[in-house]
């Protein structure tokens, strides 16, 4: 990682640690100049910026740049530089790299090395929490950890944004590391094994890729749907995989979708990852957020009473790390304005989580999606026709233009070709309940939420 | 926290510091005041953080602590009240001050949400009498630019000690398209310095001095010089600013030297020509028309509109040298004259189209250069 990089990521923490006017006040106008051995030098536009961040943030800013660079820190300079056009200047007649006299601090005996298995050592089981929406694949990964290789080879999790498909795969790279501390484990994502495998092909050191990860003995992927759709990396992907699972070795591979629906997959490597143990990790109920909050708030020893927690499990739907932002963003804003955590504050703090979160859609907007997705016309849409294909989509739409933009029944009725407000009505009824059991069309229904809010 | 003050030292305190508190959408804190009585003192802060404002005020502290209210409020307040003297207590997120007969609740925020106030770590010192430093910055203050293009040019040059002239602190300031000069005397180790003050810190500083006038200014303040900062100290009162970026261009070679024509004149007849002119002059040109008659011995100045009309008069003048003309904007004409207090006022013209020169008689210390309106 770059200075700038890392700088950026720890910038990213504290936008959601801090109060939005502290963070613009405080933090935005920062620059990260030099990051060696340890040594950081930070820069800041003026002295109370200075004074401000070597008082008030320090330890806060070691923290978070060990945990983000993975290193040690052991002195943190803090330095005025004038900044143009949001960019620092070193002025010509600043000294340069301060290389004489130059005697690097001894090395602090807390010093822990960087994982080499790639691991963040806090995903682990025990603050991984349970509910109905994971506890196949949850378990899976138990079986895995306690047979690995034979019990479900290759093991496939997969599931929507921010549910804890990577929290997951690092628990099982952990537990196997304490039952058998000699076993060779390897966590990458997806994008750091083409990389690898290009950058060896282009160093001319293919044997030596080939050596790193034929000789593991759990190799956990993750995000492989973005797998290159080069087949020399899926070919050499494909080998790797036949090689380890040949020798009973454990892969564990994770997806935002299934095997079936990633269409840059060569056949023969989609039927491997089919093979083994397919689970799928889905948006968490009520409980199991409640849950989830509860253990959060334990973890930063910070009291919720409950109807609060409720409500937030109850905004919050769609992904825990919003969960986890909004409960940080309660904390903080409690915190700084010394207030309790009452249910009509959260509710204050809450609204303005959901404006920023969510984007504001139009219902052509949702019309659109939804044809898109089902590849079915707007005339079709608006027509008489009531072949499944065309009804479907037809009342997917007028679902969400209720539950999601809370439009009124006969507005919905006039939108999809003047019907009539019943036929909405029903629509959303109907969808309602399958949505219930049926875990295609809930899988359907987080895609086109997905795609809908996060258009640009 | 609980001190008693009287109620004309914490209003002076509270005049002083209270400008710079501001509203800022960024940190609603800043337009409180921080008052502390640790060490046994009551201390006033303000910051705007560029400029941050700190007062000693002179008060009997029951117990030590730390909080802030709003700036303006706390300082109407205090103006009204009645009686001698005014006594400050924290009560949880509230100040409650009572004066003659009334009291009040003022609520604050906690003292640790305000910001710290940089400490200049001095690398060099410099005294000069605060009287005369006002004066200074007051004659130079005017022509620096609000163009935010260069940022340089948005301060006032202090230059101590410069090259080969000791115990010398020459300020000025520039637009580009005027210049103001002004030496004052000052005491130090000698060391040169040269430095751009932002205008606004320039402008506190005046006020400060202003305020103090009187009986409670000291008779002289102290500048400290530190890393980007730079730190005004006078009994009881601090101002801290940071310094411009960049360096100030070297105005010295656009002095001019030697003139063609100079003329003397008094400056109210001066100031009056020129303001009567400029009622027709060109809106947004604001050109006035400068003739010097050597022989006839008058200045005359004249301006025209297609709009508004026409104007010329006459002034009595000492001319040495040739003819002249030139055209100046009468704005910079009347900053210049307004700021240099002397009877008679000399004015350098080398030719139409270079800077010309106003200065007073008998006064060698300040100096002002317009550039003309090229016709």
């Amino acid at each position: 990682m770059s200075p700038s990089q890392i700088w950026n990521a720890v910038l990213g923490e504290f936008e959601v640690k801090l109060n939005a006017h502290l963070y613009k006040t405080w933090m935005k106008d920062t620059a990260l100049s030099c990051f060696e051995n340890g040594q950081v030098v930070i820069c800041v536009s003026s002295g109370f910026n200075k004074e401000w961040l070597e008082k008030k943030y320090h330890t806060d800013i070691v923290k978070t740049l060990e945990k983000v660079s993975g290193q040690p820190i052991q002195k943190i300079t803090y330095r005025v530089e004038p900044m143009k056009n949001g960019q620092f200047v070193t002025p010509a007649e600043a000294p340069a790299a301060p290389n004489v006299a130059y005697v690097p601090a001894p090395l602090p005996e807390r010093i822990e090395p960087k994982n080499p298995y790639g691991l963040n050592t806090r995903y682990t089981f025990d603050t991984f929490i349970v509910g109905k929406n994971n506890e196949l694949a949850h378990a899976a990964a138990r079986a895995i950890c306690q047979r690995p290789g034979t019990a479900y080879n290759p093991l496939f999790i997969y599931g929507g944004v921010g549910l804890g498909k990577t929290h997951l795969l690092h628990a099982i790279g952990n537990e196997m590391l304490k039952s058998r501390p000699e076993a060779r484990v390897l966590y990458v994502p997806c994008e750091k094994f083409t990389n690898d495998f290009i950058n060896a092909v282009r160093a001319g050191s293919a044997r030596d890729f080939k050596n790193n990860y034929r000789s593991v003995d759990v190799l956990l992927i993750d995000d492989i749907q973005f797998i290159s759709t080069k087949t020399e990396t899926q070919e050499e992907f494909f080998h790797t995989f036949n090689d380890l699972h040949a020798g009973e070795r454990q892969i564990i591979l994770s997806s935002d979708r299934p095997p079936k629906e990633i269409s840059t997959l060569e056949d023969r490597l989609r039927s491997r990852l089919e093979w083994g143990m397919i689970a799928d990790i889905n948006t968490p109920d009520l409980e199991t957020r409640v849950a989830i909050l509860q253990t959060k708030c334990r973890e930063k020893s910070f009291e919720l009473p409950p109807e609060v927690m409720n409500h937030i499990a109850a905004a919050v739907s769609e992904n825990i790390r919003e969960l986890e932002g909004a409960l940080n963003k309660i904390i903080a804003s409690c915190q700084l304005h010394n207030q309790k955590p009452t249910l009509d504050a959260v509710k204050s703090i809450m609204t303005n989580i959901q404006q920023t979160t969510r984007r504001s859609v139009t219902p052509k907007e949702v019309i659109k999606t939804v044809c898109d997705f089902f590849d079915v016309t707007f005339e079709d849409i608006h027509g008489q026709s009531r072949e499944k294909r065309f009804a479907h989509p037809r009342q997917i739409i007028m679902f969400l233009l209720r539950h999601d933009l809370g439009c009124s029944f006969p507005t919905i009725g006039a939108e999809i070709g003047g019907r009539d407000h019943t036929t909405a009505m029903h629509a959303h009824e109907k969808i309602l309940t399958e949505l219930e059991r049926d875990a295609k069309l809930k899988q359907d229904m987080h895609t086109i939420k997905q795609v809908l809010y996060q258009k640009v | 926290m609980q001190f008693v003050a009287t109620k004309n030292n914490f209003h002076k305190g509270l005049q002083i510091v209270s400008t710079i508190a501001q509203k800022n959408a960024h940190l609603p804190i800043l337009n409180h005041v921080y008052i502390s009585t640790e060490d046994k003192e009551l201390k006033l802060v303000t910051t705007n953080l560029e400029i941050a404002v700190v007062a000693h005020v002179r008060a009997a502290v029951d117990t030590v602590g730390t909080f802030t209210v709003p700036a303006k409020t706390i300082f109407d307040y205090v103006n009204l009240l009645q009686g001698d003297n005014v006594e400050c207590t924290l009560a949880e997120n509230e100040l409650k001050v009572k004066g003659g007969r009334s009291t009040t609740k003022i609520k604050g925020a906690p003292a640790t949400d305000f910001p710290l106030i940089p400490p200049v770590e001095a690398t060099k010192t410099f005294t000069v009498d605060p009287r005369e430093l006002a004066v200074g910055l007051t004659q130079v203050v005017y022509a620096a630019s609000h163009n935010e293009v260069r940022p340089e040019l948005g301060g006032v040059l202090f230059s101590f000690n410069p090259e080969g002239i000791s115990e010398m602190l020459i300020l000025a300031a520039t637009d580009s398209y005027r210049l103001a000069e002004k030496k004052i005397p000052v005491k130090g180790s000698g060391e040169s310095a040269r430095l751009i003050v932002p205008v606004r810190a320039c402008m506190e500083v005046m006020r400060i001095i202003a305020a103090l006038r009187g009986d409670d200014l000291a008779p002289t303040m102290d500048i400290h010089i530190g890393e980007r900062q730079i730190k005004f100290v006078m009994e009881g009162v601090g101002l801290t600013s940071r310094l411009v970026d960049g360096s100030y261009p070297d105005y010295t070679q656009i002095i001019p030297q030697k003139f063609g024509t100079k003329a003397v004149v008094s400056r109210d007849q001066i100031i009056n020509a020129v303001k009567a002119a400029s009622l027709f002059s060109t809106t947004g040109i604001n050109a006035v028309s400068l003739h010097i008659e050597a022989e006839r011995k008058v200045l005359t100045v004249a301006s025209m509109s297609t709009q508004l009309g026409e104007h010329t008069s006459e002034i009595e003048a000492e001319i040495t040298g040739n003819e002249a003309s030139i055209v100046l904007n009468f704005r910079y004409v009347l900053d210049a004259l307004s700021t240099i207090s002397a009877a008679q006022m000399e004015l350098g013209v080398v030719s139409a189209d270079a800077p010309c020169v106003v200065r007073g008689v008998g006064d060698d210390t300040v100096l002002a250069i317009i550039m003309p309106i090229r016709q």
